[in-house]
């Protein structure tokens, strides 16, 4: 593999530079077996040990087909056996080079798990000293393409605090990454502590969606969830609560310059609720809450959104319609969530954007929020995303036909374009389409080639 | 149907009790004696009056409890034909569940006899049965008792709940609610109890973010009804959304839809494409913090995931964020106006319910 020559940075000219085009602001690193415990302070890292012992997989909601890809792309799992995401090498060629990414923000998830404050506090420690190691080191990050995430556990504040003083600085972290389902919500004073260490070095601070092990399982105002859909779309509320709580306990008017991100929250409910609390501001919340703007400027100005899961209706200009409607050009920031399955290649995000917003949604806005350079060291033989616009996608009428073959089914598959966008209809027989699940080929053949498939019978 | 009916329908208005002494007269004992939490006891409340200027009855009895008087305004002065009371309680939020249907069944015979077969405007009223979903039987049997009435044209449940209602265990309530013809109301239960936290994060501080996140939860049920099959179960089924915050279908519907059909196999039992099962199934009334205001997009708004055929105007008389037809966005076409204020309500109640004497 020509990267691994690319490692010794010597060989490598990063004096000729390229224009940074597209950011990706979820990307999931995860730890080799045996690499993070090192990192972990005792006693948690022999408890952790313990406790992990003889167990197995602590799935609760599964993704489809979770016993076969627990839930990631299934081509990013390394040969060595290691689980997706863990290889830096795998990552940069997926990701980089093959995918069109320019700079890729690491938020490592694998923090979250923890029985008590002082747990999720440990493991924030040594994800932050592992990611400074083993992701943004000379040696691994000699391309200059990686951006790490300061773990802080909101479950103890002043913990978190001290977490942010200790890394804030350092040259390759972007931003400081906290988890989503603390109770009470973020407009509770007792986290000042944590906005004001991150206003102070004007460093954003994002939270991941999560499956809450620190609170036992999200639970919902109507009680637990059953399956893995309904749980992960009406996780959007939880989200859509800590905006109202920043917004509405005024922790923006507390802290002028603090910069939210929330990264897989999905989006597009933040149209509706931008109203849904300037009617209420304007009814009932000025002499409560003493705001100083209506809630919806607070959203344009302090909160952010990642791209992924970009949700679509039927009829796609209607979404066209809603990212003009919400301004989306001021809210929101290009995400791929490599290496999940739901993974939104950089070239199909931008194709579904406004044109007049494209380019403040896929770089502008990120480099801004994160400070990243404009340009980073060119890469021979790096896909370049965005530049020209390609309405090509990434799947052939010969990757249908693999995933086809997958399957254990053929058929005949045509590829057109209907105003603009890629279609694929796939034929089958009657006989074939009683055979398979007809919604995992449908999906699989969408991961495949990002583009619109149609299946019929033949 | 006749859609050309013209008739003018508030799918939600609220009444009450007089004050407790009224509710425990039509109460037996043991329960007369008990003790249960006021209708109007909540630690989130708008600073300011919390119900709509001009409500008040006399003698200091509750808003909404004298039917002369909020017929008045509903028909008299608003220009309404017909408007369906839905009575607030916070019967549902008791942990004795003896207790919080008796309340109902208590608030249902208030309603029948003061609302629906005496005084002036009993023609122009429409009632909701009551019913607890912490007794499954006693609400399947309230159902049952009450179905024939010429004027109830819907079961009331709350929104507030132990357990999403796409369980099972809420199928009685489902089966005879389609047994009995009726759509189903869920509505925000006054005060707190046995709910869980109002957010997922827990209690909201201000009343201005717990007043406006509240009636999203419907979110939650809807979400989860549709993978338990219950409207492949119940194909008859209508819900009533009556908190309004339709908007949120939107965008919920789109990620249902994007990231739920991979997991189509996982349940079986309801097969199609989630935005499938909201026509015909599912309504909203629309409440005062709903839509984007009198933006030129709202009619296309309205359009979209064909929220104009599940909107039904609704006037949350006597509360504080009090509705007025004069308030619904200018930029909706005449259509979207009439089905909203009359002829999706006479979709969902029929209009044989609705016009008869």
């Amino acid at each position: 593999m020509t990267i691994a020559l690319n490692r010794h940075h010597a060989t490598f000219d990063l004096a000729t530079t390229t224009p940074v085009r597209v950011v990706d602001t979820d990307v999931h690193p995860s730890p080799k077996f045996g690499e993070l415990a090192p990192f972990i302070p005792e006693p948690f890292r022999t408890r952790f040990a313990k406790r992990g012992e003889g167990a197995g997989s602590g799935v609760y909601y599964d993704a489809p087909d979770f016993a076969h890809a627990m839930a990631m792309r299934v081509d990013s799992y390394p040969d060595d056996g290691n689980f997706a995401g863990s290889d830096p090498d795998l990552l940069f060629q997926q990701l980089i080079m093959e995918a069109g990414s320019d700079i890729a923000i690491l938020g490592p998830t694998n923090g979250s798990p923890g029985q008590t404050e002082e747990e999720v506090h440990a493991l924030a420690v040594a994800t932050n000293l592992w990611q400074d190691e083993c992701w943004l080191s000379t040696e691994v990050n000699w391309h200059r393409r990686f951006r790490g995430s300061i773990v802080a556990a909101i479950e103890d504040p002043a913990a978190a605090a001290r977490e942010i003083e200790t890394w804030a600085g350092h040259e390759y972290f972007s931003q400081v990454l906290i988890n989503a389902e603390m109770r009470p919500a973020w407009g509770d004073p007792r986290y000042d502590v944590v906005w004001a260490a991150a206003a102070r070095h004007d460093i954003p601070v994002a939270c991941h969606l999560s499956r809450g092990r620190y609170n036992e399982l999200p639970m919902s105002p109507v009680g637990f969830m059953t399956y893995n859909h309904d749980l992960m779309v009406s996780y959007s509320m939880l989200a859509a609560n800590q905006v109202m709580s920043l917004i509405f306990d005024g922790v923006f008017d507390r802290f002028p310059t603090l910069k939210i991100v929330f990264i897989e929250h999905a989006f597009n409910w933040i149209l509706p609720l931008m109203w849904r609390m300037d009617a209420m501001y304007a009814k009932h919340g000025v002499p409560e809450t003493g705001l100083k703007r209506k809630p919806s400027d607070y959203v344009k100005s302090n909160i952010w959104f990642t791209t992924q899961p970009l949700d679509y209706p039927e009829d796609k200009l209607e979404l066209t319609n809603a990212l003009e409607w919400m301004e989306a050009d001021k809210v929101l920031l290009f995400s791929s969530d490599y290496p999940h399955w739901t993974f939104d290649d950089p070239r199909w995000v931008a194709k579904h954007m406004p044109e007049h917003m494209r380019e403040a949604i896929m770089f502008q806005n990120a480099i801004e929020l994160f400070h990243l350079p404009k340009e980073v060291p060119a890469l021979p033989g790096q896909k370049r995303a965005l530049g020209v616009i390609t309405y090509i996608s990434r799947g052939t009428e010969n990757d249908a036909r693999g995933v086809l073959a997958r399957f254990g089914v053929s058929g005949t598959v045509v590829r057109t374009i209907e105003s603009d966008e890629e279609v694929f209809t796939v034929s089958l027989s009657q006989e074939t389409r009683g055979q398979v699940a007809e919604s995992r080929l449908h999906t699989a053949l969408e991961a495949a080639l990002n583009a619109e498939v149609r299946i019929i019978s033949a | 149907m006749n859609v050309s009916s013209g008739l003018l329908v508030d799918a939600s208005a609220h009444i009450f009790f007089e004050n407790d002494k009224d509710l425990r007269s039509y109460l037996p004992e043991p329960v007369k004696s008990r003790g249960w939490p006021a209708v109007d006891v909540a630690l989130a409340a708008p600073i300011g009056p919390k119900y709509a200027t001009g409500t008040q009855c006399s003698d200091g009895r509750h808003p909404g409890s004298d039917p002369e008087l909020a017929g008045a305004h509903l028909f008299g002065e608003r220009g309404f034909d017909l408007a369906v009371l839905h009575p607030m309680s916070g019967a549902t939020n008791v942990p004795d569940w003896h207790v919080g249907t008796a309340i109902l069944n208590a608030t249902n015979r208030m309603l029948a006899e003061r609302w629906l077969e005496s005084g002036i405007y009993a023609q122009q009223f429409r009632g909701t049965i009551r019913v607890n979903p912490n007794d499954i039987d006693g609400a399947v049997r309230e159902i049952e008792h009450w179905k024939n009435h010429p004027r109830m044209v819907q079961i009331g449940l709350p929104l507030q709940t132990q357990m999403p209602y796409g369980r099972p265990y809420y199928d009685p309530i489902w089966r005879a609610a389609c047994n009995a013809g009726l759509p189903v109301a869920v509505h925000w239960e006054m005060g707190m109890g046995i709910t869980h936290p109002p957010t997922p994060s827990g209690p909201a501080r201000t009343y201005a973010h717990h007043g406006a996140y509240v009636p999203m939860t419907f979110v939650w049920h809807l979400l989860n009804m549709i993978p338990e099959g219950v409207f492949e179960k119940f194909p008859e089924l209508k819900m009533i959304w009556a908190d309004g915050a339709a908007d949120m279908l939107t965008p919920f519907m789109w990620r249902m839809d994007t990231f739920g059909r991979p997991h189509l196999e996982q349940t079986p039992w309801a097969p199609r494409m989630p935005s499938d099962y909201l026509l015909s199934h599912n309504y909203f009334v629309h409440s005062l913090m709903d839509g984007p205001g009198d933006a030129d997009f709202a009619g296309e708004w309205l359009r979209m995931t064909g929220k104009e055929d599940m909107l039904m105007f609704g006037s949350s008389y006597p509360d504080w964020q009090l509705v007025s037809p004069e308030d619904l966005p200018t930029a909706w076409s005449e259509q979207q106006r009439r089905k909203v204020l009359g002829e999706n309500a006479i979709s969902v109640f029929g209009l044989d319910q609705l016009t008869r004497v």
